[in-house]
């Protein structure tokens, strides 16, 4: 089966779709997996041996070609014609759009395939989305949502991965061993720093960074402190280290570099970057500081056992809470680590990354005492799982085992004496949700007593999303609703 | 009117009418920094079309520099012939064409196949000086920035139609964008595949 998976986005958001590419090849033995993709993020190929052929796009160029009047007009049109018409030679069976762009979309309507996966647009213009979880993703853009999956399960369920695991693995190449061995690693402990992300307002500012690398360096001498950083950062890395006064080893590497220096460092303190997504295929455990515009909900470091520190009024987490975690993070100490997210809760959100064996990531607030966000959440979440399973599979989804895996998630979550307020805020939901549930009904009820507009096209095309919001919501209401009550019914018998 | 002098790096140089058609220190470097300046899509068309060829350095620059063919046209017989008498262009890669006029242009039989699939157009200074009035007209043919030059390169492709009424009352002086074409019938009301194509490009530009 030929596929094509489909990421036009930057590095860091294909380095996400990671498990979908090992995910597919797994589970069809007989998958031929090819990519398309813009051209920078061609470079993951030497570590994906489960992709055949990566196609790219060389965006600037076309855009470079609709800009200059000293180009042809058809250009961009022919060169862009062209390589999609030899992609199209191809004849993938199964097309997988991993991206939720206009470009995407249009790009995909034009490509042929027998199945697809992911936002498209046909020849009228109109989107499609062949899975509920495209659908939702879509739907839940907005960053005012309150709960979202991580995108690299959303990947996973529109696939049909859901429920295995997540395979980060990327293959350490002889340069990129290469590349660490030049660096001359001593045995000892390496701190990996990733000190620029593509974006200013999500740096780390430097004068934090100084203090820290300072701190670390008096508590751990004998650690290792690299600064990795692509070729265009190297004078702004040889800067910091020039003024950190202390020992700092730049490491300006390939991609393939910083994969193999991933395996090697025992931990990487990081903003919201590619380097962070490489670092879930190494062992390095990850250090997220999570600033401005960065949505670590949606793309936060998926690795679990990794910390996420977001400062709770907008600003940067504080240099005193990032040491405090690293270190405690170091000493493998969860304890000591609960305790820096408790001292430092007024000023930042100490996340702890689980994978859940329910199917899904989850970023745990270390210095909630109470776990009544906890259990909303994960009711939510496995309530949309069967919602959006189910629209697509047509399969009973079993209410009864996921509550069992429910139930069993939140006890190994939940302390054993903070068990009974579970139980109530159990009763809370059930109430609150029922609530909702009629109030969509009646809605629904209301639209539907109202005549459909028959003439203009956009007005049917309004009423009909309506409608289809109204169902989809009542439907994932009563699922939760339905969800809520087998728990309960689970929990009590437990106790 | 034609004659061949000794470059100061041993490379011949051809000089037409008193003018020295390449450097007359290192014409290869010259060549190499005049592709430089515009490299983009060399490595994507499927035909770079140089208008000059004057020496030729540039020519056997860009042989090294593009996996593309390469169609040289020129307003010069007797430049065309000078100059493939000093290299040793494979007739696989390189082709030429002598035209005196854009009409010409527009009839050569190369020129129309090269136009059908994607290519880029080159223009070479120091043939521009010789003939200024006609390589622009031909660049102009090839550019299809207004749209005349447009629907003749349209047509040629045999594609749908971009509009069923002309655009002669367009601005003539404004250079046709991906904004104009996104505003043609094609684009905003026909169920046509090119159409998917022009508004993923207009994503691009946004």
């Amino acid at each position: 089966m030929k596929i094509l998976v489909i990421n036009l986005l930057r590095l860091g958001d294909m380095v996400m779709t990671v498990p979908v590419i090992n995910g597919l090849a797994a589970k069809r033995g007989d998958a031929l997996i090819d990519v398309l993709s813009f051209k920078p993020v061609g470079q993951l190929h030497s570590m994906l041996p489960n992709v055949r052929r990566w196609w790219t796009l060389n965006r600037d160029e076309l855009q470079e070609g609709m800009n200059r009047a000293d180009v042809p007009t058809l250009a961009s049109f022919a060169v862009l014609q062209e390589q999609l018409d030899a992609i199209n030679a191809e004849k993938y069976d199964l097309i997988i759009n991993l991206t939720q762009t206009h470009f995407s979309a249009w790009v995909a309507g034009y490509l042929k395939a027998g199945d697809r996966l992911g936002l498209t647009y046909d020849l009228k213009g109109l989107p499609h989305f062949y899975s509920p979880w495209f659908r939702y993703l879509d739907e839940r853009a907005d960053g005012e949502v309150e709960d979202v999956f991580h995108h690299t399960d959303i990947f996973a369920h529109a696939c049909g991965l859901g429920e295995s695991g997540r395979d980060w693995k990327m293959t350490s190449t002889a340069k990129g061993k290469a590349e660490v061995d030049a660096l001359a690693l001593s045995e000892g402990e390496v701190i990996a720093l990733q000190l620029f992300t593509s974006d200013e307002k999500k740096n780390w500012p430097l004068s934090q960074w100084t203090d820290f690398v300072r701190n670390i360096k008096r508590e751990r001498p004998a650690a290792q402190i690299v600064a990795i950083g692509a070729p265009n950062e190297s004078d702004r890395i040889n800067e910091f280290i020039a003024n950190a006064g202390v020992t700092i080893i730049p490491a300006i590497t390939s991609l393939e570099g910083a994969v193999a220096l991933l395996n090697r460092a025992q931990v990487l303190v990081t903003g919201d970057t590619s380097i962070k997504h490489l670092a879930n295929s190494g062992s390095a455990k990850v250090v997220e500081l999570s600033i401005g515009w960065s949505d670590s909900r949606r793309t936060g470091i998926y690795k679990a056992d990794s910390l996420i520190m977001r400062a709770v009024n907008d600003g940067v987490p504080s240099v005193g809470a990032v040491h405090g975690a690293t270190s405690a993070l170091l000493n493998g100490n969860w304890a000591a680590i609960e305790q820096v997210a408790a001292a430092y809760k007024n000023e930042v959100n100490i996340l702890r990354s689980r994978e859940l064996s329910s199917g899904f990531w989850y970023a745990q607030d270390l210095s909630e005492q109470c776990n009544v966000r906890l259990v909303t959440t994960l009711v939510e979440r496995c309530a949309w799982k069967i919602t959006l399973n189910r629209e697509r599979q047509k399969q009973f989804s079993e209410f009864g085992s996921e509550g069992v895996a429910l139930r069993r998630e939140l006890r190994a979550l939940i302390p054993g004496d903070a068990e009974l307020p579970v139980l109530a805020h159990l009763d809370f939901l059930e109430k609150r949700e029922g609530d909702r549930t009629l109030a969509v009904s009646s809605e629904l009820f209301t639209l539907k007593r109202e005549r459909a507009p028959r003439t203009d096209l956009l007005d049917i095309a309004k009423f009909r999303k309506k409608q289809i919001e109204l169902e989809f919501a009542h439907q994932h209401l009563e699922h939760k609703t339905k969800l809520i009550r087998t728990l309960k019914s689970n929990w009590t018998e437990n106790v | 009117m034609i004659e061949i002098i000794d470059a100061a790096n041993g490379e011949k140089v051809i000089r037409f009418g008193g003018r020295l058609l390449a450097s007359r220190f290192n014409p290869r470097q010259e060549a190499r920094e005049w592709i430089d300046r515009r490299p983009e899509f060399l490595e994507k068309v499927r035909t770079v079309i140089v208008l000059g060829m004057a020496s030729g350095h540039h020519v056997a620059e860009l042989l090294d520099r593009t996996d593309a063919k390469i169609l040289v046209i020129d307003t010069h017989e007797q430049i065309l012939t000078a100059s493939q008498g000093l290299h040793m262009f494979p007739a696989s890669r390189v082709t030429f064409e002598h035209v005196k006029t854009a009409r010409e242009l527009r009839a050569s039989m190369q020129v129309k196949k090269a136009v059908l699939g994607s290519f880029v157009v080159l223009m070479h200074p120091a043939s521009l000086l010789i003939d200024a009035k006609v390589y622009e007209e031909c660049r102009a043919q090839l550019l299809g920035r207004d749209w005349g030059a447009l629907t003749w390169q349209w047509k040629l492709r045999n594609a749908p139609g971009f509009d069923a009424h002309s655009r002669i009352d367009r601005a003539s002086d404004m250079p046709l964008t991906i904004y104009d074409l996104e505003q043609t019938e094609l684009v905003q009301n026909s169920e046509e595949r090119e159409k998917l194509l022009f508004k993923a490009l207009r994503e691009l530009v946004k």
